[in-house]
């Protein structure tokens, strides 16, 4: 029952995600808006320990359909930031990892690995900037209202 | 290398235990060739075409959105504008309506004038039609002001009849118009005469505010219901033969032997606008 609720949780803030990309996408300055799949992943992934692959490979793959991206897209991301998140494990102390700052690090790799794999904006600095507030308010959203 | 046979047991894709960093890395790789393979194939787009929900999607609900609330608010406002030309198409139709009425009173007027004067020319020489000023003068029952006066050489003692009999007398006369005494005021005076089988018989008519009296009339005369009387005339004013009314009601008066007869007036000063004033 308790692990039913979890994955209607999990579910609800994905369709929420998905939603609200889909919103703020509408403008065309933002395309392409990735930083809030990756900031719900870092959520459930650190925070909800949602640690079945299977489940973020979906999420991964109705997402890139759903915004018309390429398949694999939001899966690469996903899976590069769990391979960072092990290999920071390493040389961080597990104490600095329970805080914020850890997150918050890893949505901005994410962010920057994502425009590696896709560099067609133009206008990067502000692109980023703007990402990156929009990331941080969704996180600290999800933090404090997500559970 | 990387895997080691201690976690290849305990992990798997499905596993709910610790992600392996070796599954991973395989997943990352696998990702990777998906990612950069062509997607244009018929597999990719059939998926695509069924989860996609692009940003223009969303745009066009959110247009179809806007047009659907601007298409409320034109409706709205098309639905204020028709009942303001509504409201305003009632006005007109009112106004033409009174215009119309108007018109109508004009042309009622009008044939009651003509009515008059072919009267006039017909029966009385030597008269003027008069048009009445107001109806129960001075706060006075059954008094009229005409507006012809002195300079149509009407005097004190004229007589005033309508379309369908003998209406009243004038009693004061000023330049421009002169006051009527209906005959059905209480202190109005006339002798007149009613045909029975042939034969003429006097009589004298007095007003009482209502109708016309005969106080006594002879039981012995065979009158009846709808007896007409008529004018008798004198040598001043009145001519003879005008009709001043029909018998409605024969009573018992005070004496055994007479009737007091009820007399309807022939006139209806109510129902004019202009009257003819015999000189």
């Amino acid at each position: 029952m308790k692990s039913k609720n979890k994955l209607s949780n999990i579910v609800g803030l994905f369709a929420l995600t998905i939603f609200i990309s889909l919103l703020i996408s509408s403008w065309l300055i933002f395309e392409p808006i990735t930083i809030l799949i990756i900031v719900f992943f870092i959520f459930e992934y650190f925070h909800k320990k949602l640690d079945s692959l299977i489940i973020i490979l979906i999420f991964g793959f109705i997402y890139d359909g759903t915004l018309g991206y390429l398949f694999g897209f939001t899966n690469l991301i996903f899976l590069e930031i769990i391979l960072i998140d092990f290999w920071l494990k390493k040389i961080i102390p597990l104490k600095n990892q329970r805080t914020h700052y850890y997150s918050l690090l890893l949505i901005l790799n994410g962010l920057i690995f994502s425009l590696i794999l896709n560099h067609s904006t133009s206008d990067l600095i502000p692109y980023l900037i703007i990402n990156l507030i929009i990331g941080y308010l969704y996180f600290f959203s999800l933090v404090k209202y997500g559970r | 290398m990387l895997i080691t046979a201690k976690k290849r047991k305990s992990h798997s894709l499905f596993n709910k235990s610790q992600i392996s960093i070796n599954l991973s890395l395989i997943l990352f790789i696998v990702n990777f060739f998906i990612f950069s393979a062509n997607q244009n194939n018929p597999f990719f787009k059939s998926i695509k075409s069924s989860l996609n929900l692009t940003p223009y999607s969303l745009n066009f609900l959110l247009n179809s959105l806007s047009n659907g609330a601007d298409s409320v608010h034109q409706y709205f406002h098309f639905k204020k504008t028709l009942i303001q030309e509504n409201n305003d198409l009632e006005n007109r139709l009112y106004l033409l309506k009174n215009k119309l009425l108007l018109q109508e009173n004009f042309i009622l007027d009008y044939q009651e004038l003509m009515n008059k004067l072919e009267i006039k020319e017909q029966y009385f020489d030597n008269s003027v039609v008069a048009k009445i000023l107001k109806i129960n003068y001075s706060g006075k029952r059954h008094h009229f002001l005409i507006n012809k006066g002195l300079s149509d050489q009407i005097q004190a003692g004229n007589i005033v009849v309508d379309d369908r009999g003998i209406l009243g007398q004038v009693i004061d006369v000023q330049t421009d118009q002169s006051t009527v005494k209906t005959i059905r005021s209480k202190d109005f005076y006339l002798t007149g005469y009613i045909m029975i089988k042939d034969k003429p018989y006097l009589t004298l008519v007095q007003g009482d505010n209502q109708n016309l009296t005969i106080n006594y009339f002879s039981k012995n005369t065979p009158i009846q219901i709808n007896d007409s009387i008529y004018t008798t005339g004198d040598d001043m004013y009145i001519p003879e033969n005008i009709r001043i009314g029909k018998v409605v009601k024969l009573q018992q008066s005070e004496l055994k032997d007479f009737y007091k007869v009820i007399i309807q007036p022939a006139s209806n000063p109510n129902a004019q606008k202009y009257l003819i004033v015999l000189k």
